[in-house]
């Protein structure tokens, strides 16, 4: 599990998913995607969709090799939504509707966050 | 008028007979691709990028040539390519799961032989033991290996070379390619229990869009003024071909496409891009249509570029295993994120990609797992699937 630091001033209401979503890799980040449920999957994109611009504008102000560690977490929650974000906008459930296997798929180029 | 070609199939001078589905279950007709096909031709290993410096390596698989290669940038800043198998007793110079590495030179597990990055043999043990006996003539065995566009190639018994193997393709995208600015972003990789060629019918038609990836992309690929998803252009040249896709130049945002396309101009889902359609090399959106989403430039036998106006480059290959067995392997190469902005628009892309190739590839194991189940022994194929058509017709003429 991620450390739970908290989130830059500002981003306060986004607490509540820190501990579930804020994750570095997309092999972890899918992973959680299939295994959580659509109230969990949706309650992490109503809370995060608003904000994204918000997000990215502060995020943005940092180089990314050189974030602060609240900074960071915050990129890890917005990284999680661009996980989750066909589940909700396209497919209404956690994994694709019809789909190979995710497991036998390899994610060869994973940079953590 | 619909200004879509039309009557592609006729125009290639092909038959329009439904298509037999022999040659992606029998085990005859995979060992004579094994030999009149893939021994003969130039295949993609990876990108001159990827080993930038002396020493650098990679290492692949090619089951069909029956082999591991090792591609090395020597001292002299040459690549060159070798089986990667020791000239001893055989055994694999680098350890099994290494894909790539750099390295002072190569040091067998086994009993200690040495190569250099050039592939000459440098260091044999107790070499007096051995009888009349010179390291000169005992290096590593070379395989063919070129460059274009920034791409390695090599090739295992070449009839030509790798310029006139590309033949229409070589000069036509003027180093658009050939740049160190495209980072790869993702590699995906999938071993499916299906013949090569089912494999790459599925990434060589737009007919199945509107229906496998209907819930993935609702408007995209498929609008009222295109509701086939017809294709915007078709060429099929000696062996190779190339396909041109619309896109809806209407598209609908999503709310997080929104967001990201105020701090990024690399959002997948926005496929057609007019601003992005310009000004590019005579085979990038070789239509000149401002509806242009991406190109499909199939290299023949088993690799495939795609040129999109929202992401310069997109990378498949199709390397079979056996005559039901293929390694699947895509790669999306973007500008490097600058911000987090960039890089959230750019996993989004990633993500979206990576579901909806999940759809196409589920196809795959359905298919194959009935083909040989003698219920049909043909396929029809439509105009729209003139590429499908064209690679079988390609393979046939070679094994001949
Ligand atoms: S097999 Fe390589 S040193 Fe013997
Ligand atoms: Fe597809």
């Amino acid at each position: 599990m991620e450390s739970s630091n908290s989130l830059p001033p500002g981003f306060a209401e986004l607490e509540p998913f820190v501990d579930q979503w804020a994750i570095s890799t997309e092999v972890e980040r899918n992973r959680v995607r299939r295994n959580s449920s659509m109230e969990e999957i949706r309650g992490l994109y109503k809370a995060v969709e608003p904000r994204l611009s918000d997000i990215i504008e502060y995020l943005n102000e940092f180089p990314l090799d050189d974030m602060p560690d609240d900074a960071r977490q915050l990129l890890r929650l917005a990284m999680s939504t661009m996980e989750i974000t066909p589940a909700v906008e396209l497919y209404r459930q956690p994994d694709v509707v019809h789909a190979f296997d995710a497991e036998r798929v390899e994610i060869l180029v994973d940079d953590p966050v | 008028m619909d200004p879509r070609p039309t009557n592609l199939t006729h125009k290639y001078g092909m038959s329009t007979e439904p298509m037999p589905l022999e040659p992606n279950i029998s085990a005859n007709y995979f060992e004579q691709e094994r030999e009149k096909v893939f021994t003969h031709s130039w295949m993609n290993i990876g990108r001159t990028y990827d080993i930038p410096n002396p020493g650098d390596y990679l290492v692949k698989t090619i089951d069909v040539l029956r082999t591991s290669v090792l591609i090395v940038r020597g001292r002299d800043h040459k690549i060159r390519a070798f089986h990667n198998m020791c000239r001893h007793r055989g055994n694999k110079l680098t350890a099994p799961g290494i894909e790539m590495g750099s390295a002072k030179g190569f040091s067998c597990a086994f009993h200690g032989w040495t190569y250099d990055p050039e592939g000459n043999l440098v260091v044999v043990p107790d070499e007096a033991e051995f009888f009349d006996f010179d390291k000169c003539d005992n290096g590593l065995a070379p395989i063919e290996c070129d460059t274009w566009e920034g791409f390695i190639f090599i090739a295992k018994a070449p009839k030509e070379s790798l310029q006139s193997w590309l033949g229409e393709f070589y000069d036509r995208f003027e180093g658009y390619f050939d740049t160190p600015d495209y980072v790869r972003v993702s590699y995906y990789r999938a071993e499916v229990n299906a013949n090569w060629k089912v494999v790459l019918d599925a990434f060589v038609e737009a007919y199945h869009a509107p229906f496998l990836h209907g819930g993935a992309y609702p408007d995209q690929l498929s609008w009222e003024d295109n509701r086939f998803a017809h294709l915007l252009g078709a060429e099929m040249f000696e062996r190779h071909r190339v396909l041109s896709i619309e896109g809806n130049p209407d598209h609908d945002p999503s709310p997080i496409e929104k967001h990201l396309l105020k701090y990024s101009d690399q959002v997948f889902t926005l496929l057609a891009n007019p601003e992005k359609s310009k000004g590019l090399p005579k085979g990038i959106n070789p239509t000149r249509d401002d509806k242009w989403a991406f190109d499909i430039n199939v290299i023949f036998p088993n690799f495939y570029i795609a040129s999109m106006s929202v992401m310069p480059l997109v990378t498949y290959h199709f390397w079979p295993v056996a005559v039901d067995r293929t390694v699947w392997q895509t790669e999306h190469y973007m500008f490097a994120a600058k911000n987090a902005g960039e890089l959230l628009a750019q996993q989004y892309s990633k993500v979206f990609a990576r579901d909806v190739q999940r759809e196409d590839l589920i196809t795959l194991e359905n298919t194959q797992s009935v083909l040989a189940s003698g219920a049909f022994t043909t396929m029809p194929l439509s105009d729209q699937e003139v590429a499908v058509r064209h690679g079988y017709k390609v393979v046939e003429e070679m094994l001949r």
